[in-house]
């Protein structure tokens, strides 16, 4: 799963990609919660089984790189203090776009959401705003960072010529 | 002048035969962070910017200059 040579700041780099990528599965995973309110008992008791298929899925998607970083983090503190990338950058301004979305979400939710609101318990709610601001973060992350394997690899190949 | 940053790391890196990989080692930074910069997608901090001179040695103006379109 890990190349062996690969540099400090190359598995921080990868390490965020995989946090934003456990973000987006997380948001599905609370829309998939949601879409139980909806839904017959049966079909209900099907999603809670994709719900965990996900969770099983963000552990192994996020767990093994986290654990390398934690690893080399217990080795040397700042191995991974890498205090900037392109990486780290847009995963920043993808926090802020997640920030935003959660407000407006919130501010929403409080515009339209009365006492008449029916069944729908408070927990729905909250599911609902975390995983939108999950999903705003997720893509905004992948968003920004479209294009740059690219650059990678035609920058690479210009100076072997 | 616009203040968009101009930069001459994919020279060095030639001059050097460097690739992008030997090059972000080198400095400790990630391959997609160098590659970023040359391409002028991420404008690296003083810190960065004072490390590739510091490698190529170089001043730091003979590899990253202000646009003068």
């Amino acid at each position: 799963m890990f190349h062996s040579d690969e540099s400090h700041a190359q598995l921080y780099d990868k390490f965020l990609n995989r946090i934003a990528l456990g973000l987006l599965i997380v948001a599905f995973s609370l829309g998939v919660d949601c879409m139980r309110y909806f839904v017959e008992l049966e079909v209900g008791e099907a999603l809670r089984y994709v719900r965990r298929g996900m969770t099983v899925l963000l552990f192994i998607v996020v767990l093994p790189t986290f654990i390398k970083v934690m690893m080399l983090r217990f080795k040397n503190r700042t191995a991974c203090q890498e205090p900037e990338s392109f990486i780290v950058d847009i995963y920043k301004n993808a926090s802020v776009h997640g920030f935003t979305a959660t407000m407006l979400m919130l501010l929403t939710a409080q515009v339209i959401v009365g006492p008449d609101v029916g069944v729908l318990p408070t927990e729905f709610f909250i599911k609902v705003i975390l995983g939108g601001g999950f999903l705003a973060v997720a893509i905004s992350f992948f968003v920004q960072q479209r294009g740059s394997d690219d650059d990678e690899s035609e920058c690479d190949n210009i100076e072997m010529q | 002048m616009s203040g968009a940053l101009d930069n001459r790391i994919r020279v060095f890196r030639a001059e050097h035969r460097l690739s992008q990989s030997e090059l972000a080692d080198a400095i400790g930074v990630s391959r997609k962070t160098i590659s970023t910069i040359e391409v002028g997608r991420f404008t690296p901090s003083t810190v960065i910017a004072l490390k590739l001179a510091r490698y190529f040695n170089v001043p730091v103006e003979e590899i990253f200059s202000l646009s003068e379109k």
